[in-house]
């Protein structure tokens, strides 16, 4: 029964996406020439300190837009999902 | 506490204080003023030295009311705020201030769409609304609208845009020609409704834009006289049928007959959009790796570029453009569009995927801030004449500074029937000093020579504006002085914004 359960959680789907995925990452992280496809997992610290400052072409992402809760979320559905294309 | 003032004009203990104050309006948690969190808040994209336009904190309101204190507090310290949108316009400035240690005032918190009427087309949205959200928005309840945004469309919002006069691609080009109603918060608090916004029961405040008597809603654009908390815009019926199209030039000369016989079809209506007239270097950011091409050091030589452009069936010039309407009508325009671009020396591909001109997100341009790696950008934008050798005689110049320097001559001008918006990019390596310099060098010297012809400009950004106010002369640079003194006499909103001071 545990063993059954277990497998049934291995076999899930990823959660659906947090909103900024489509709203901003998506967009250059996914089928697209822009940005790298993000195939995590990703330690949100590190995750956290990129969308925090920007780099190169990528803009910060402001407190105001995102918060430290929704980055750790985004950081944990990243390494939850299937590698990207 | 630091124990030194960010703001030359006040001391270290009043400073502190405007902030604890502000904080006591909007929560401390929508204070910003760590200066970690603030250098990555703010990261600079312009060649411009970055102490001298750093930010002394950011605060969020959530509301007008909130605008209102914050401006209150503004006053009685003297610690100006810098009023900023979603804080992108990326390459004119971002989060960066005209005066070193003015306060942000950041209204994304301000976020609500107020109304999207289906039937008259417009809505009525706060200065945190995205692009992103009136899409989702629109997306939802199955309109028949579309939006028109400018190139980072999903990350900026249209009272930002609108406000800097930006621009976008489909028939709805122009964002402040297409906006309708402000609302506005001055200095002393007073909140004005332009247009019809100032009658009691109006229906019509995004419907009419004039209003009655003087017409305001132009001096709060790229302008520092108030702080705009609503904003109508007006929003595109789709239409029944459209086609994009690419038409290309082989040669550089052939810019002269490429403007002169698109001019026609913009000034009749033809051609259903301002298109982009872009070089051969502008369209390979979206379609090659520099370092494919050129490992050299300098501006990339013209022959690679050309060649590279050729090898994928571009030209030197390359005009994409849409036609958009009843189907019927799409046809016939196709037919003459497509014949006198021909006649003109143009290979014209029907059909090309541009999201940005049927009115789709999407960041696919952003691949341009990549071109050479240190996210370094700043737009050097003239207005030209919709005339060909006019055309000419601005790349001309341009590509000859911008060579000089190193740097890559890119442009794409956005075209009506009588003026062209010669939007060129300086994509630079942010993180090299002295590439950063000889840009912010190279800067100067397209002001300078631009300005010795006679050629003024559509916007300038943060480190520039002082210089191109005084291109546009002095009686206008007193006139707005004069304004400012009379609604802002103690200079705290966004000092320095478009080279208006007290």
């Amino acid at each position: 029964m545990i063993a059954a359960l277990l497998l049934a959680a291995a076999a899930a789907p990823p959660s659906a996406p947090p909103p900024i995925w489509h709203a901003a990452c998506a967009y250059c992280h996914e089928n697209s020439k822009v940005g790298p496809p993000l195939n995590g997992p990703y330690d949100p610290a590190a995750l956290r300190a990129i969308i925090r400052s920007g780099v190169d072409a990528m803009p910060p992402f402001h407190p105001s837009e995102l918060s430290d809760e929704e980055i750790d979320a985004l950081a944990q559905w990243l390494a939850a999902r299937p590698a990207a294309r | 506490m630091s124990s030194k003032s960010p703001l030359a004009h006040v001391d270290a203990a009043t400073f502190q204080q405007a902030l604890k104050a502000f904080a006591m309006i909007v929560g401390s948690e929508h204070l910003i003023d760590d200066p970690a969190d603030l250098a990555n808040f703010s990261r600079p994209l312009m060649p411009v030295d970055e102490q001298s336009h750093a930010p002394g904190a950011v605060v969020s309101p959530a509301s007008v009311e909130e605008v209102r204190a914050l401006l209150r507090v503004a006053a009685e310290h003297r610690v100006p705020l810098w009023p900023v949108s979603t804080g992108r316009n990326f390459g004119y400035g971002s989060t960066r201030v005209a005066v070193a240690g003015t306060v942000l005032l950041e209204l994304r918190r301000m976020d609500r769409i107020l109304d999207i009427d289906p039937v008259l087309c417009t809505a009525l949205v706060e200065p945190g609304v995205t692009y992103q959200m009136l899409a989702d928005r629109i997306a939802a309840e199955k309109l028949p609208l579309w939006l028109d945004f400018p190139a980072p469309g999903p990350l900026v919002g249209p009272t930002g845009n609108t406000l800097e006069r930006g621009g976008g691609t489909t028939p709805y080009f122009d964002h402040f020609g297409h906006s309708c109603g402000f609302e506005v918060v001055l200095a002393d608090g007073t909140v004005l409704r332009t247009g019809m916004g100032g009658v009691r029961g109006t229906k019509a405040w995004q419907a009419y834009r004039y209003g009655f008597g003087p017409t305001l809603d132009g001096i709060f654009t790229q302008s520092n006289f108030g702080v705009v908390t609503k904003m109508g815009l007006w929003l595109m019926p789709a239409p029944e049928a459209h086609r994009t199209f690419l038409a290309a030039w082989p040669n550089d000369a052939d810019l002269v007959r490429a403007v002169d016989a698109i001019r026609p079809l913009r000034l009749d209506g033809t051609i259903g959009n301002n298109g982009t007239i872009a070089n051969d270097i502008l369209v390979l950011t979206g379609v090659a790796k520099r370092s494919n091409l050129f490992d050299g050091t300098g501006a990339i030589p013209a022959n690679i570029a050309r060649k590279a452009a050729a090898a994928k069936g571009l030209g030197a010039w390359n005009y994409l453009y849409s036609i958009y309407g009843r189907a019927d009508r799409v046809t016939a325009d196709t037919a003459v569009v497509t014949g006198a671009l021909e006649a003109a020396g143009a290979t014209v591909m029907p059909d090309i995927p541009d999201p940005m001109q049927i009115g789709k997100l999407s960041l696919e341009t952003f691949t341009l801030f990549d071109w050479r790696g240190g996210g370094g950008l700043a737009w050097f934008s003239p207005v030209c004449t919709s005339r060909g050798d006019e055309a000419a005689a601005q790349m001309a110049v341009a590509r000859t500074i911008m060579e000089a320097h190193g740097i890559d001559f890119m442009t794409g001008a956005t075209m009506d029937g009588r003026e062209m918006l010669n939007v060129m990019p300086l994509v630079f390596d942010r993180g090299d000093p002295a590439v950063t310099e000889q840009a912010d060098r190279c800067m100067r010297a397209l002001y300078d020579a631009f300005a010795a012809k006679g050629w003024g400009f559509y916007r300038a950004g943060i480190g520039y504006m002082d210089r191109v106010a005084e291109i546009h002369g002095e009686a206008q640079r007193a006139v707005n002085r004069r304004l400012k003194r009379a609604l802002d006499p103690l200079g705290i909103i966004a000092p320095g914004k478009s080279g208006i001071a007290l």
